[in-house]
Parts: structure tokens; C-alpha cells; sequence
């Protein structure tokens, strides 16, 4: 149960900071698209949060494929 | 030297003159402020005319503008189509936010404090961070809006490094270079031209992209200096490399697909060069 627990907080903290990352280098790319920053943030968020779910459902797959093969 | 065929960079930028009237390397709406900016620069630099320059004016006033960066572009697009810029005076609070922000005695001494701009500069996604500060300054002379110069100049000073150049977040940045060289020129100032150019000498052989070679060429330009014949060679087969089949310019000569960004800094050394 331990052991899940850490992994859980493992994967949370670098899906965030995955998603951070995306969010940064979305909103860069976009900050000199559009003249106004509602839309690139809304974008830069969106890909943020993408990328968060993408990194966290692969870690608990990761996770689950690991505790069946151990 | 080669001589680079006008024609064929003029389709190239054409071509991507979209709908909304703005421009985008992508070829898909809506179009971008900066590549719209870009786009208009360089046909001037060809001396070309927009083909729809009242169409490019509409997307401008169309858009509502709540930044630095949108504020320069359309400026600088309106003063390349020549339209009064003074139309657009409305911005004059906007400006004071940003003085009041970054240029207040009370401000730590980098001039973007920002935790989101200091990220984009740390990962390499922002240019330089006197980007923001240059567009500012160049809004208010525009627009006829007061400033401090002293602080923008205490700024600038304040980062200002032992090997000549500029920048406190990344150290010395060849971008910082070029946009400390503008300010200085904008204000009058002095432009420490011996560590300048001291600088300068040292970042040729550092440099490897089309826009630092840009900035390169142009500071090089600000300090009164004619490049030698060595680096003109140089220049103008790495220009030439970086030309794509469809007539545009990318970054690097090994990777990337043209852009309009990297179009202007290609045509721009070109002009320096007088191969176009």
C-alpha cells in the first residue's frame, strides 16, 4: 500500500511539472501569435493539462504493468 | 556571392497572406501578429507593396490589444504601411502598467522579474530579457508617451557584464547585444562601442542560427562596423543554405521549415550584405 502511495506522488509531481513545462512552451509560442493573452493562456492551459493526463495515465500503467511482471 | 531572386521570396510571403488579413508561415487561420509584423518588414525591406495592405490594416484594428508584444507588432506594421500611429494612442495605459512594473525603483535589478518570463528565458524560449523593455521603449517614442530614461538606462547598466555584453538571468546573450545596442540608440546614449565590439568578436564563432546571426549583423551595423570579407562569405552561404524550395528561409541550414520570422532575418542580412 506503501509502495502505491509513493508512486502515486511520484507520478503526480512529474505529470505536473511535465504539464508546467508544456504550459510555458505553449504559451511562448502563442504570446506572439495572438495581441491579446486570454488566448494564448487558454491554449497554453489546455495543452497543460493534456499533457498532465497523458504523463499521469502512463505512469499508472507503468505502474500496474511493473506490479504484475515483480 | 550569390544574388537571390526578389521574386521568389515575395511569392513566398504572398502566399501566406491569409484570409483575416494578417499572415502565418502555416497557412492556417487565424493569423499571427508577429509573422504579420515580419511579413510586412520584409516586403518593404524587397521594396514590395502588400498586395492588400487595407486588409492588413483591418486586422489590426479588429483585433483587441492587451499586450506588450501585439501593441509593437501593430505598431510597427502600421509604420511600415505608413499609417499614423498616433491613432492608437488609446495604449497609453498599457504602457504605464509596464513602467510602473519593471521600471520602479523598487524592482529587483534584471529588468523582466517575472516568474514566467524568467522560465521562458532560462528554457530558451524567450530571446533576450530586454526584448520586452525594447518594444516598450520603441511604443512610447512612437506614440509620444513619457518615460524615464534614466531608469531605462540604470537598467541596462545594471546587466551589463565584464566581457561587454549584456544579461543577468543567461549572462551575456548575443540577443541582449542587439537589444541594448536599439535602446541606447533610441535614447541617445552611449554605446560602449570598444567592449562592444570586443564582445561581438568573441560570439562569432559561438553563433550557429539564422536570427543570431541577424542580431549579430545588425549590431555589428549600430556600432558603424563593415563586416570583412571572410565573415561575408560566411554569411551569405549560410543564408543560402537555409533557403527552402518554396522560397522562404528556416533557421538552421541542417533543420526546420521556412518561416516568415526567419525569412525577414535572411532578407535583412542579404540587405546588409547588398546581395539583394
Amino acid at each position: 500500500m506503501n509502495k502505491i502511495i509513493l508512486v502515486a506522488v511520484m507520478a503526480t509531481f512529474f505529470s505536473m511539472l511535465a504539464g508546467k513545462m508544456a504550459y510555458i512552451i505553449t504559451y511562448s509560442e502563442y504570446e506572439h501569435h495572438y495581441p491579446t493573452k486570454k488566448e494564448p493562456r487558454k491554449i497554453a492551459f489546455e495543452m497543460g493539462m493534456m499533457t498532465f493526463s497523458v504523463f499521469f495515465v502512463l505512469s499508472l500503467i507503468i505502474v500496474y504493468l511493473t506490479s504484475k511482471i515483480y | 556571392m550569390k544574388i537571390f531572386d526578389k521574386q521568389r521570396i515575395v511569392r513566398y510571403i504572398e502566399k501566406r497572406h491569409l484570409e483575416d488579413g494578417g499572415y502565418f508561415f502555416a497557412r492556417v487561420l487565424p493569423s499571427s501578429g508577429s509573422d504579420t509584423c515580419f511579413a510586412v518588414k520584409t516586403l518593404k525591406l524587397l521594396n514590395y507593396q502588400p498586395s492588400r495592405p487595407k486588409k492588413i490594416i483591418d486586422y489590426w484594428q479588429r483585433e483587441s490589444i492587451d499586450t506588450i508584444y501585439g501593441l509593437y507588432f501593430a505598431v510597427e506594421t502600421f509604420k511600415d504601411l505608413g499609417v499614423d500611429t498616433k491613432k492608437i494612442n488609446k495604449y497609453s495605459r498599457l504602457l504605464k502598467d509596464f513602467e510602473k512594473c519593471y521600471l520602479s525603483e523598487n524592482s529587483k535589478n534584471v529588468v523582466n522579474t517575472k516568474s514566467l518570463e524568467t522560465a521562458q528565458l532560462c528554457t530558451d524560449l524567450a530571446d533576450s530579457e530586454l526584448t520586452s523593455l525594447f518594444y516598450w521603449l520603441s511604443l512610447c517614442v512612437d506614440l509620444e508617451i513619457s518615460f524615464n530614461k534614466r531608469m531605462v538606462i540604470k537598467k541596462i547598466i545594471e546587466i551589463r557584464n565584464e566581457d561587454g555584453g549584456y544579461g543577468k538571468i543567461k549572462k551575456s546573450q548575443i540577443a541582449s547585444m542587439f537589444y541594448a545596442l536599439k535602446i541606447f540608440k533610441l535614447l541617445d546614449h552611449d554605446i560602449y562601442k570598444k567592449e562592444s565590439i570586443s564582445y561581438l568578436d568573441q560570439e562569432w564563432n559561438k553563433i550557429h542560427y539564422l536570427e543570431d546571426f541577424y542580431w549579430w549583423t545588425e549590431s555589428m551595423e549600430m556600432l558603424g562596423q563593415t563586416v570583412d570579407k571572410y565573415k561575408k562569405m560566411k554569411l551569405s552561404k549560410l543564408v543560402e543554405l537555409c533557403q527552402k524550395d518554396n522560397g522562404g528561409f528556416s533557421r538552421s541550414q541542417f533543420m526546420g521549415i521556412a518561416t516568415i520570422e526567419d525569412t525577414f532575418y535572411a532578407v535583412s542580412i542579404l540587405r546588409r550584405l547588398g546581395l539583394i
